[in-house]
């Protein structure tokens, strides 16, 4: 909270001049202040007088005598009330301030949201006590659908010797009661890098289920996420790093074990996991793995920004072992390729859905991409999807039955997805559409020749006539897997290729491209960027060498090429 | 004012050193003469006090509203206008220990109440209706558990307040009646 503007910057004040420095001037020993001859609550204006002046005047004699009566409201900025609330007891302040008005209410939540630790200090306070240092929850990591209001939880406390939350910690267990409207819960510790999101998860588990049985958290069915944060990655690692540790493994694992626990005794049917949970969990032995969980029957995978053995062998098969009746995997995209690899036909056709569950700008802009791969590798494993197993978003796309090659993309006319709303391509003009995303995959070994390039450029054509006033293009270029190696001459010829679309075609003024490259795919170069720098180089040398406008302004056409880079050591 | 007086205010200070040597006053145009006096004789009082650091306000114990010095305790005893009057000038020429003797005696005249009550106090206007105020409660009430003295009189309020809603639809005013009466 700072202090309103000083006078002297105030093109009204009367005595105020320019700021000047004067590092020489004298000291002074007293200075005047004026204060306000004007009350600030009233305003004073002067009119002529009116006819009926007299019946004004006992208006506000009337309304004077009112105001003694009944005392003033005294408005207090918002401003003023939040430092008022940091010296009431947080617990008050939501109990009983946060009631007495809009204005109060909105004090406090701009309160909460500036400072993040109001509430935690709310939640302490009551269990710890005040004064007592340590960790907190706040209200960030969802369960609030999950829960029922008023339903209590047992999280754990801080162990120091652990450096982590962990439930039966003597004198600093925190019982809460989960509000309705919590979106999250974290746990966090002292250090403000380490943030803990995954043991309250596992603590409010492994409480109900094992440590405080008489605590009933009843989960309502609907998803539950379980998630571990860097922090706790931080431990697996140095527990597999170091075997002496067996305590500190042994903490990991009765983490997981707990996770496992609420798995089997839930009564959810969906599980959302992240990355680093399906790592935690995939280290584990089989033998820690216990049951499997028969309710659950969708599971969300989150994303795998880096995939390693565990992960991959997990969702590749353990998934099924642990959820039999699993029948809906939502992916992030990026978690499809690898896991698509691996799982067996026979599992991949008792799913009834996949659903890419990402929805972002990027993730956009990856799925369609995506689906290409999700449809071929369970068509080379003899699965048939039905028409809508393969979804993402709110978009479904039309299924080709074809191999992918141009050809039929061009045919089916369906490689079109916009930002604003899912738009499939159905020949009708979307003249709002300013971004468009196209995926192509393609064969980047084979020469692309003189009729892959009029296809292209046709259909890239009828993009164009659809989305007249698009701007921006990303293409999304997808490598096949089964196409194995990839040189990088193959390369820029593609991105050349690439630019020559666009330069002939589009009326976009800008243009990105990525590249997606499954796992399995060994890319030429040793540079991670080579490959993407190559295609880049060749998009550019496609738009220049074809539009002779280009060269007359280079700058008005922005080309970034990305790559989306998946395990290339294999 | 003796220089070393103004310049407990930050406003003020920052002021002389823009504007220099001077005589004219320096107006001062949200402050009136008689709120202004207060704040004079207030720095004056505390003219040799440490001046704040910026990271008090992230320090718990300076939160507390139970530490206000006799002096100050006396110096403070005014009326609500002219308290929220001295609030506000402490705002507005950012003089934070005297903003924050401002708040805490807020918050200690605020310290178990009940929302009426404080309405009261305040002459604020219930501008919830009955449906908001009790979503409101239930959101909040996670952190009523266990429930202190002042609480306990709070839920009976409400307690009372909801019968009174559910008997008629016009609870609201039978409340507001009883409370007020009470």
């Amino acid at each position: 909270m700072g202090p309103q503007e000083p006078a002297c910057r105030n093109p009204e004040a009367q005595s105020c001049s320019s700021p000047k420095a004067h590092p020489e001037r004298p000291m002074l020993s007293s200075v005047s202040l004026l204060a306000s001859k004007i009350p600030r609550s009233l305003s004073v204006r002067t009119r002529p007088s009116f006819p009926g002046d007299h019946v004004l005047g006992e208006l506000l004699r009337q309304f004077s005598s009112r105001r003694r009566r009944r005392p003033a409201s005294v408005p207090i900025p918002l401003e003023i009330l939040r430092v008022i609330f940091l010296h009431l007891s947080p617990k008050f302040v939501l109990t009983v301030c946060s009631r007495v008005s809009r204005a109060w209410q909105s004090a406090i939540q701009g309160l909460a949201w500036q400072d993040r630790t109001f509430y935690a200090r709310a939640h302490l306070r009551f269990s710890l006590g005040e004064g007592r240092q340590g960790t907190f929850c706040a209200p960030e990591l969802l369960f609030g659908d999950q829960f029922e209001a008023g339903e209590s939880v047992q999280l754990g406390g801080y162990d120091p010797e652990i450096s982590a939350w962990r439930p039966g910690v003597a004198g600093l267990s925190v019982k809460i009661n989960v509000p309705p409207n919590w979106t999250r819960i974290c746990g966090r510790t002292e250090d403000e890098d380490a943030q803990v999101w995954s043991d309250v998860g596992y603590l409010i588990a492994s409480h109900t289920e094992v440590r405080h049985p008489q605590i009933k958290l009843r989960l309502l069915p609907g998803t539950v996420k379980i998630r571990t944060g860097p922090w706790a990655l931080k431990q697996l690692a140095a527990a597999h790093r170091s075997s002496v540790d067996e305590k500190r493994a042994a903490w990991i694992t009765e983490h997981a074990c707990s996770m496992l626990s609420v798995l089997r005794g839930g009564r959810f049917r969906r599980v959302d996991l992240d990355g680093d949970s399906i790592l935690l969990w995939a280290s584990l032995p089989p033998s820690y793995r216990g049951e499997a969980a028969h309710h659950v029957q969708e599971v969300v995978l989150g994303e795998l920004g880096t995939l390693q053995a565990p992960n991959s062998d997990f969702i590749g098969t353990s998934l099924f072992e642990m959820f039999p009746n699993l029948r809906a995997v939502w992916f992030r995209t990026t978690t499809a390729s690898s896991w698509l690899e691996r799982i067996p036909a026979l599992l991949l056709s008792r799913l009834e859905s996949l659903v890419d569950a990402t929805w972002t700008e990027d993730g956009v802009e990856r799925q369609y991409g995506t689906m290409v791969h999700w449809r071929k590798a369970m068509q080379l494993r003899g699965v048939v999807p039905s028409p809508s197993m393969l979804e993402y978003g709110p978009i479904v796309i039309p299924w080709h039955d074809g191999p992918i090659s141009l050809l039929s993309l061009a045919d089916r006319k369906a490689i079109v997805l916009s930002q604003f709303g899912g738009t499939t391509l159905r020949g009708a003009v979307h003249s709002s559409v300013r971004v468009l995303v196209c995926a192509i995959a393609m064969d980047p070994r084979r020469e692309i020749d003189v009729q892959d390039v009029k296809v292209l450029a046709g259909l890239l054509g009828l993009v164009g006539a659809s989305f007249p006033n698009v701007e921006t293009v990303h293409l999304n270029l997808l490598c096949q897997t089964e196409y194995g190696r990839v040189e990088p001459s193959g390369l820029a010829s593609l991105g050349e290729t690439v630019g020559r679309w666009v330069s002939a075609t589009l009326p976009a003024r800008r243009m990105s491209a990525s590249v997606l490259w499954p796992a399995a795919m060994v890319v030429g170069g040793s540079s991670s960027q080579g490959p993407l720098e190559t295609l880049a180089s060749g998009v550019r040398r496609g738009l220049l060498s074809l539009k002779g406008k280009v060269l007359a302004e280079p700058d008005s056409y922005s080309i970034a090429v990305r790559g989306t880079l998946v395990n290339k050591s294999q | 004012v003796d220089k070393e007086v103004a310049d407990r205010s930050v406003l003020l200070k920052n002021m002389l050193e823009d504007v220099g040597e001077s005589d004219k006053p320096i107006p001062l145009p949200n402050v009136t003469g008689k709120v202004l006096k207060k704040v004079i004789t207030y720095c004056e009082h505390h003219r040799n006090d440490p001046l704040p650091q910026p990271d008090d306000d992230l320090d718990d114990t300076k939160r507390r509203s139970d530490d206000i010095d006799d002096w100050d305790a006396d110096f403070i005893k005014v009326d609500n206008d002219q308290l929220f009057e001295l609030i506000l000038a402490a705002n507005y020429m950012d003089i934070k220990p005297l903003l924050d003797l401002g708040c805490k005696t807020v918050a200690n005249m605020i310290k178990g109440k009940t929302p009426e009550q404080i309405r009261e106090m305040f002459n604020i206007e219930n501008d919830f209706t009955p449906e908001e105020e009790e979503q409101i409660r239930k959101e909040n009430e996670y952190v009523s558990l266990p429930l202190d003295d002042s609480m306990m009189l709070g839920g009976i309020a409400c307690l009372l307040y909801y019968s009174l809603c559910i008997a008629n639809q016009s609870g609201c005013q039978h409340y507001h009646r009883w409370a007020s009466e009470s």
